[in-house]
């Protein structure tokens, strides 16, 4: 039978190459998250914080997806409810971040198997591929988001996928890549809210593609009007899912809050930290700012520069399209800095490192031969370099290390532990907002009430009159402002109420006992 | 005695024995006075009797009516007599002359012994006459080099030749007479449908001494003593033309074959048969069913609405993981057959068979001109057509219209006598029942196949191993510019086509084909009784029993365009139809869903049920949650959320979420795969600005609601009417590829 198309079948790429490099990268992620949440004790705040939104899910009554709440993106928490299904038979799945690595490995070994997979479309040696993907995937600022659970390796995995398909798309311009673009923005909606500016970034570069390409125009007919309706077209095929989500995302927040934009807008919103944020200077300010915490994301860039320059094909548009790709983000991330609306974390400038990599199956296809052999050098010793980077600034770069040190709030623990054996009975309010962890050790989950439970709102109200025993409340500052008692009751951290006693004080938390 | 019509008078001439002036004469008396012109020729003294009688008897070119006179067998009044009633009547003249007893059969072997006859080949017989040309006999022997076939059918079909021309050397050459200008069917008495079905013979006379039957090839010995046992007398053989046979077949045997177009499945098969809409059987579960759901409602009907929630949702999940699935496959693994232009270039048009073209035609005549040029544009060789236009006997204008029309000789117009019920298969089953080719297709009155589909449908079959009886075309239509209702259509057909059916095909699962465009083997389609004429969609009926008789189909990369419908009553009427087809399909195929299972498997059965079931029953249970939907939304009242308790309420979310997305983002990208798919093939029939309008498909899903409820009303009220579909109700559609540029230019400026 004819097949429709002939598959371009590079028998050196073996299928076990990719899958090998899957299995190899997934195990050793999954030792290092383990072995960092279990043993060492590292457990990043935003990581555990999303692990506890899925253990609303499965631990609060009664039991329902809304209990994960709609500020953050739900997708990170919803891979994991499958982990804190476990966690009922062994706690420290969730409590330890296992399922949390576990979660961040898949993706990171995903997009592992992506970079190769796109190689391997663009007919590129085997060693040559292996090398460049090996260089990125054990990065140690990859490896190490790889393991940690945070959602950035999410992110960047669905980054690639989409950078993937965007340069296959462009040199084969199937609509299957349009797809698989689509579905890339959906899964990146569902993760990071970034998606969006980025997703701008890729309209543009398509259309670019199209304007500029003969062959997008020969299908139109060189028609400037059918070329805009050729353009529009691909524009809904590829868009279209993620503006479907970000409307069902709106009209779920509607739903249930009465609030479209509640996830905006709500006192645990991004807005609602943006007052909390130091000024960065303005634009200049910021623009130091962020290249302080950059500039090693840049590396492959340059790298990629400077084989075009070498090549000559520095002014192509493809320059432009890669850089639209790969500045676009950060180019909004340094415009919400300089308006003191985003905080400034050097994991939110890794993105045009990774759209870099995604980018260097088409780079290198571009070229053939020794051309190609020495392209691969430069972009090689670019990824060495960062590697190198990376390696002494984990241990050595204050700047760089910072996103490394945001844990969970201290003495959660400890907060838990005493609440287990002294309050085990009792009804216990608490914020989940800084009291995540706490909630996640407790052990009779049924008596605390928090954001999640339906009664909380009025909880806060009239803890008295709701049946509340005890309360849970952090220290004012930067983020126990946004916890709801706090808000609630301004000065109770500082200075007690008359309605309740202060019985333990650990860490940044005082316990309250409700007078009644 | 040579075969050679050229008259005794020429005859004469060229041999000397008169002069043109005398001819002339002598033909003038003959026309006054009908006497014979041997007979002129000697009263008026031009020549004498014993020269006269010489000329006859040593002349190679002496007809037997000449050389049986000379012989004195015969004489003038009975020759004139002979001649009288082989005009009439055909056949051949000796065969008549012993019939009138004038002489006997061993005189009659006697002079033919004597004056044995010399056949030359068609075309030197031709030639010898002066009916063509020498350059016109190469030319037809090129033709017949290149793509086959026979040569009198190349003469016809290069208009060298008239079928009577051609028929008549055809008859001298195999010794046979031709039906006279009289010639009629025998009605009463006329030989049993089996045997001259068998034969391809129609009883013409039947004389007490000799039965003429008229013959498309001459039957050799055996056929003979069949004919002749039966009719208790000799047999005389006369070639006629298939036109003729036609002609004489319908005046005999049009009631037996309508017969046989309405109840032939149903006798063959009865449990494939629409005819009974419901067994015993089914209406016992079905009484059953609705007594179940009343007590239910009386013991305890919350309980009753949250089983049939999930019952429904079971089913929304179970289609929208379907099509979920079939749509990757459809996306990544392409399976259509293709074929380029330089195969189809390479096709030895020798090799071709004769293909039959179906065309059902009802009040159809704004359209029905079109399509038959564009079938005589087609890239096939067209004496090896098969065209037959199907028109029901009370469609007087369509018929009056074709008529008029001067059709090539491969087109015959076939009227279905009228009878109910009055469908499309069965007027496919009544043309199937005369057709020559080895391969069938259908096509409808406004369908623009592409010219070379024929030779890829050929293509395909050659290819593809026996299992495969059917390989189905794309359709798709060319009026999708015209208004919203179309550009929506045109997206769901572009899905269905282009990534439905062709998913649909790898997962091995029954097939309802497309309503045109189907090509068959013959022999295939004939031995599973052809279409049930009391299904409104017999397409998706014979796909089922073709997947039940473990047999494929294949989807070929050819378009047929048609025409979407642009009125909205109009569209729900077809659709209503179709989705009224769909549900008397499933319950024929019911009848034993046991036997039915272990026929076709866990993946056939549980196809079926999403594929025939599912279409009708979705848009009928859609509206009951739509109409939930907004209540709760308005209202967010409390019974609605008891309906959707716990894990229900997540998979009737995603079903609603992303099941629908689904679908309307589906039908974008299958547009937005065919519109590349033409740019690359250097066709533009649409334009990229219709895709943006697959947003509006959840307004057609109302339509489609509206339809299932009125064929639902149908299905119980008239289930074999046919709705009929108004077509020609869009502006002039381009032709050709430039026209096709010409037409989204001028769309987009």
């Amino acid at each position: 039978m004819h097949q429709v198309e002939s598959k371009n079948v590079d028998k050196s790429h073996k299928v076990w190459n990719r899958w090998g490099l899957f299995i190899i990268i997934f195990v050793m992620e999954t030792i290092y998250g383990i072995y960092l949440g279990y043993f060492k004790n590292v457990l990043l705040g935003d990581s555990v914080s999303r692990t506890a939104n899925a253990f609303y899910v499965l631990y609060c009554k009664p039991y329902r997806l809304t209990s994960m709440g709609l500020i953050w993106n739900p997708l990170p928490s919803i891979l994991q409810l499958p982990f804190i299904l476990a966690s009922k038979l062994w706690r420290p799945i969730a409590t330890k971040g296992i399922g949390a690595a576990i979660v961040s490995a898949l993706f990171a070994a995903w997009q592992g198997k992506v970079l190769l997979d796109t190689f391997k479309a663009f007919k590129i040696e085997r060693l040559f591929s292996l090398l460049i993907t090996g260089l990125f995937c054990f990065n140690p600022y990859i490896f190490f988001y790889g393991a940690n659970g945070m959602s950035e390796m999410m992110a960047s995995a669905f980054i690639i996928k989409i950078v993937c398909s965007l340069v296959l798309w462009m040199k084969e311009g199937k609509g299957s890549q349009l797809i698989e673009i689509g579905i890339g923005f959906v899964g990146m909606f569902l993760t990071r809210y970034e998606s969006i500016p980025f997703s701008v970034a890729v309209c543009l570069a398509m259309c670019l593609h199209i304007f500029f390409q003969k062959k997008e125009k020969r299908g139109c007919l060189d028609r400037k009007k059918e070329l805009f309706y050729y353009m529009e077209a691909t524009m809904w095929v590829t868009f279209l899912p993620m503006i479907y989500t970000v409307l069902v995302w709106l009209f779920y927040n509607w739903m249930i809050t009465g609030d479209p934009l509640y996830f905006m807008d709500s006192g645990y919103s991004i807005s609602a930290y943006a007052n909390y944020y130091s000024g960065y200077g303005g634009y200049t300010g910021a623009l130091i700012y962020v290249w302080q915490r950059s500039w090693p994301f840049f590396m492959l860039i340059g790298g990629v520069l400077l084989v075009r320059f070498f090549s000559k094909r520095f002014l192509k548009i493809d320059t432009l399209i890669f850089l639209i790709l790969a500045l676009g983000n950060i180019l909004f991330i340094y415009d919400r800095i300089a308006k003191n609306l985003s905080a400034g974390y050097v994991r939110y400038f890794c993105y045009p490192f990774i759209v870099a990599i995604a980018w260097l199956p088409y780079e290198l296809s571009e070229m053939k031969g020794i051309r190609r052999r020495f392209s691969v050098g430069i972009v090689s010793g670019t990824l060495a370099l960062t590697m190198i980077f990376f390696a002494w600034a984990f241990q050595y770069s204050e700047t760089m290390r910072e996103d490394t040190l945001l844990m969970v709030p201290g003495n959660s623990g400890e907060v838990a532990d005493y609440i287990n054996s002294n309050l085990k009975n009792e009804k216990i309010l608490m914020d989940s907002y800084r009291t995540y962890y706490v909630v996640m050790n407790i052990n009779n989950i049924n008596n605390v009430v928090t954001s999640c439970n339906p009664d909380f709102k009025e909880s806060v109200k009239d803890p008295e009159g709701n049946g509340i025993d005890y309360l849970v409340v952090p220290e004012k500052g930067s983020y126990g402002n946004m916890d709801a008692l706090n808000r609630a009751y301004p000065k109770l951290y500082q200075n007690g109420a008359d309605w309740c006693k202060e019985v333990a004080s650990i860490g940044e938390f005082k316990i309250y006992k409700v007078l009644k | 005695m040579k075969n050679n019509p050229v008259g005794l008078g020429k005859q004469l001439l060229h041999a000397g024995y008169i002069n043109q002036e005398q001819l002339d004469s002598a033909l003038y008396f003959q026309k006054t006075e009908g006497s014979l012109l041997g007979e002129i020729l000697v009263s008026h003294g031009y020549m004498t009797k014993e020269k006269l009688d010489d000329f006859v008897s040593s002349n190679s070119s002496a007809h037997l009516g000449e050389l049986l006179m000379h012989y004195g067998y015969l004489s003038a009044d009975q020759f004139r007599e002979a001649l009288s009633y082989q005009q009439k009547y055909g056949g051949r003249l000796g065969t008549i002359c012993v019939s009138l007893g004038f002489l006997t059969e061993r005189q009659l072997e006697n002079v033919l012994k004597k004056h044995s006859i010399v056949h030359s080949k068609l075309g030197d017989e031709l030639l010898s006459q002066g009916i063509i040309t020498p350059e016109q006999l190469n030319n037809a022997l090129e033709m017949q080099k290149r793509s086959g076939g026979r040569l009198g059918e190349i003469f016809v079909f290069m208009e060298y030749v008239t079928q009577e021309q051609l028929y008549r050397i055809l008859a001298n050459q195999q010794d046979l007479g031709r039906p006279g200008k009289n010639a009629a069917p025998v009605r009463n008495d006329s030989l049993p449908y089996e045997l001259a079905q068998k034969y391809k013979a129609v009883l013409l006379r039947n004389e007490k001494k000799h039965a003429v039957i008229g013959v498309v090839e001459k039957l050799g010995d055996l056929p003979v003593r069949e004919l002749s046992g039966y009719l208790h007398k000799p047999v005389e053989q006369v070639l006629i033309s298939d036109a003729e046979k036609y002609g004489f077949w319908e005046q005999i045997y049009n009631e037996q074959e309508a017969k046989i177009s309405i109840f032939g499945l149903y006798d063959e098969n009865p449990e494939y048969s629409a005819i009974v809409t419901f067994t015993s059987a089914q209406v016992t579960v079905l009484l059953g069913l609705a007594l179940l759901i009343l007590a239910g409602v009386m013991i305890n009907w919350k309980a009753l609405i949250l089983g049939l929630c999930i019952f429904f949702q079971l089913i929304y999940l179970l289609m929208a993981m379907m099509k979920f699935v079939i749509v990757l496959k459809g996306a990544r693994n392409n399976t259509q057959l293709r074929y380029s232009d330089e195969e189809i270039h390479a096709v030895k048009e020798t090799d071709l068979p004769v293909y039959t073209l179906l065309i059902p035609v009802y009040k159809e005549k704004e359209v029905i001109s079109q399509l038959i040029e564009r079938i005589k544009k087609m890239d096939y060789p067209k004496h090896k057509l098969d065209v037959r236009i199907l028109l029901e006997e009370n469609d007087i204008e369509t018929i009056q219209i074709i008529k008029s029309m001067d059709l090539p000789f491969y087109f015959t117009m076939i009227v279905v006598p009228e009878s109910k019920p009055q469908t499309k298969p069965k007027a496919c089953n009544y043309g199937l029942l005369q057709a020559r080719g080895e391969y069938v297709v259908i096509y409808d009155a406004e369908d623009r196949p592409e010219p070379d589909q024929l030779k890829k449908a050929y293509l395909a079959f050659k290819e593809l191993s026996q299992e495969y009886v059917c390989v189905q075309a794309k359709l798709n239509y060319f009026n999708s510019d015209q208004n919203i209702l179309t550009k929506v259509f045109t997206q769901e057909y572009s899905m269905w086509f282009e990534l439905l059916l062709v998913g649909i095909m790898q997962m091995n699962v029954p097939i309802p084909l497309g309503g045109t465009s189907n090509h068959f083997k013959m022999s295939f389609l004939r031995s599973v009784g052809g279409w049930d004429p009391f299904n409104v969609t017999e397409d998706a009926d014979l796909g089922i029993r073709l997947y039940q008789y473990h047999y494929k189909t294949a989807i070929l990369d050819s378009r047929t365009w048609e025409e979407a419908n642009s009125k909205t009553k109009n569209w729900i009427r077809q659709r209503s139809r179709w989705i009224k087809g769909y549900m008397q399909t499933f319950f024929v195929h019911m009848r034993r869903p046991v036997e039915l299972y272990k026929k076709i498997g866990f993946r056939g059965f549980v196809g079926y049920i999403a594929m025939i079931f599912g279409t009708p029953f979705l848009p009928l249970i859609n509206p009951i949650f739509w109409a939930l939907f907004v209540i709760w939304i308005l209202t967010k009242a409390q019974w609605i959320q008891s309906m959707f308790p716990g894990i229900l309420y997540y998979v009737a979310l995603i079903q609603m979420v992303v099941g629908n997305f689904i679908f309307i983002y589906m039908n974008m990208l299958g547009t937005y795969y065919v519109i590349k798919d033409c740019a690359r093939k250097k066709q533009y029939p649409f334009s990229y600005k219709i895709i943006k309008y697959g947003l509006f498909v959840p307004f057609y899903w109302i339509l489609m609601s509206v339809a299932a409820y009125k064929a639902l009303f149908q299905f119980f009220i008239n289930p074999y009417y046919w709705e009929k579909t108004q077509h020609g109700l869009t502006e002039g559609a381009p032709e050709t590829a430039e026209g096709m540029k010409t037409k989204i230019r001028e769309k987009t400026d």
